[in-house]
């Protein structure tokens, strides 16, 4: 058999516009700063160039069967992100080179040398266990920043388990509801027969691990996280919407109880419903937030221009408010059509996948991924109350950044397997 | 200032490099999306086939797992055979499939370890009836009638 290079065309063509805009936001950024355009530009840029440039070749060469679309969206959105965190906090933009090459780094690893993913399957309580005893550490052991205890501190690095703990949590959903679908799905479609409690107990169960999260560690992100990718990867399973339509019921009555029964949820909620209470104390940050969007209109103030670092937290949660100010509403709508076409992309990856296991897990991790998106950029713009979560992918954090990274090389490894699959059914075709 | 100038027109270049991203994906996509529909499209006339359940690799140039019958079809083991089984418990002309006004019949043709038909073994002709499962040797195959 004849070994034949295949090239990865859209790929390529994809990373050289996306070097092109790099180059481009960082020169607009210099700019600004009122430096000179020279070499330097290069030179700011050129680490992650070369991480996604080595990342192509080394596609290329292991002769992936992946999707070409997957690797420039998420560069896209990295770039985006270093792009405003130099922008906003220059001191740390070289920090976020630093997480996204790491980043970079393991995603070729863990894809080219990591084991296999549907190992996982065999050890799913051991990943959920895990997965427990780290937010039960983190709860003892971790250190308090802003009012809530989410961060292990090792040295000078902080470091967030929360980021790893979400990922072990779909491979744990994605292997049970592989076991257990036939038994939920069993019983008769009656919507209201879905009431009966052996049906709902997983549904309450994971309920009451978010409520708890919400309690305890005050982590309001967390807790909507992983009932919404719950919720998707539940209806994906077993295609029962009463029971999704009981949780979600459910949902808001235990919400409602938790909001008027502890005051730092209850805090969030009536600045949700009106900042203006406290415009100077707990309702400053979102109205900045506000302001800063206004500010930014349909083509935005550009880089450099506006003034979003008025807005508390700007780089960690509230990113996306400065892109809406600073690209407008054109820029915003590109980072969330971005985020569309990636998650489209890992669901293609989840249908075209045979074993049920990596189907069900894709769609878990594009599912985890929409929430996340969902939550962070509806509470920016006051959709939805403002909880503490990243923006995959652009916020500033080591931790997300990398395992954002990770979650990605964990769809390339599934996609792989779809991919093979599909070219061997090719040659025989061809035969 | 001509560098104010310079800065204004880079935030709408910066703007538009950022769309035409954007379109080369949703071009991408279309494309994908198109010849996915068309390779679904390809097999929808509904003619009869067998679907290879068991045994695909004993099976000498099976383009697919869906065997498309037309005519007279000879499965065996010997080369000039139309559906070649490699397997040493076949025959080596061992049944027949004739597909007559979209209906398959399948005749044994007096081979030594038998055709079955939904586990029975099968004496002289019979006419198989949708999703009836055939088993030749080691070879199972399912029948894909018309859908209609």
């Amino acid at each position: 058999m004849s070994k034949k290079i295949h090239f990865r065309k859209a790929e390529l063509r994809l990373l050289l516009l996306l070097s092109l805009i790099y180059c481009v936001g960082i020169a607009l950024i210099k700019m600004s700063h009122g430096e000179k355009l020279d070499i330097s530009v290069m030179m700011t840029a050129l680490p992650l160039l070369i991480a996604f440039w080595t990342t192509h070749t080394l596609l290329t060469i292991s002769d992936s069967k992946t999707d070409e679309m997957l690797m420039p969206l998420f560069a896209f959105l990295s770039i985006i992100g270093h792009i405003e965190i130099y922008r906003l906090e220059p001191a740390l933009a070289f920090k976020q080179v630093l997480f996204i090459l790491g980043g970079f780094a393991l995603f070729n690893i863990w894809y080219l040398k990591g084991f296999d993913y549907r190992i996982w399957e065999d050890y799913k309580y051991l990943v959920l266990f895990s997965g427990i005893a780290i937010q039960i550490a983190v709860m003892i052991l971790g250190t308090e920043i802003n009012g809530a205890k989410l961060w292990f501190r090792i040295g000078s690095i902080n470091f967030q388990p929360v980021e790893v703990v979400k990922i072990l949590v779909v491979v744990f959903l994605a292997s049970y509801l592989k076991q257990k679908k036939e038994f939920i799905t069993s019983h008769p479609k009656r919507w209201l027969d879905s009431l009966s409690f052996k049906y709902l107990l997983p549904l309450i169960a994971i309920l009451g691990c978010c409520e708890l999260i919400l309690v305890v560690q005050k982590d309001m992100g967390m807790a909507l996280l992983l009932f919404g990718t719950f919720m998707c990867l539940f209806y994906i399973a077993t295609e029962r919407i009463g029971m999704i339509v009981c949780a979600f019921l459910l949902f808001l009555m235990s919400s409602y109880a938790l909001i008027q029964k502890f005051p730092h949820v209850h805090v969030r909620f009536a600045v949700w419903l009106d900042p203006w209470q406290d415009p100077n104390g707990s309702g400053y940050q979102i109205l900045q937030s506000l302001f800063a969007l206004s500010a930014g209109g349909f083509w935005g103030t550009g880089l450099g221009m506006g003034s979003p670092t008025l807005i508390p937290a700007v780089h960690t949660d509230f990113v996306f408010a400065a892109i809406g100010e600073e690209m407008g509403f054109l820029g915003a709508m590109a980072v969330i059509l971005a985020y569309l076409f990636l998650v489209h992309r890992i669901f293609k990856v989840s249908l075209q996948c045979h074993d049920e296991f990596g189907s069900l897990f894709a769609a878990g991790l594009g599912a985890l991924l929409a929430c996340q998106v969902f939550i962070i950029t509806g509470g920016s713009i006051k959709f939805i109350p403002m909880t503490g979560i990243t923006l995959p992918f652009i916020s500033y954090g080591g931790s997300s950044v990398i395992s954002n990274f990770f979650l990605m090389a964990l769809v390339f490894q599934i996609a792989e397997q779809a991919g093979k699959k599909k070219s061997q059914l090719l040659q025989m075709k061809a035969s | 200032m001509p560098a104010d100038n310079l800065l204004y027109i880079l935030k709408y270049v910066y703007l538009a490099l950022i769309y035409l991203f954007l379109l080369q994906i949703i071009l991408l996509i279309r494309a994908d999306v198109r010849r996915q529909r068309a390779s679904k499209k390809a097999p929808s006339r509904p003619g009869p086939a067998l679907e290879i359940i068991v045994g695909s690799e004993l099976i000498d140039g099976a383009q697919d797992t869906l065997l498309h019958l037309s005519g007279t079809l000879i499965a065996g083991r010997d080369a000039s055979c139309d559906i070649q089984i490699s397997d040493a418990s076949v025959s080596g002309r061992h049944a027949q499939f004739t597909v007559k006004d979209r209906r398959c019949v399948v005749e044994d043709l007096g081979s030594t370890n038998g055709t079955f038909i939904n586990d029975i073994r099968l004496e002289g002709k019979a006419e198989l009836a949708k999703d009836d499962i055939v088993k030749i040797g080691m070879v199972s195959f399912q029948y894909r009638g018309d859908h209609q």
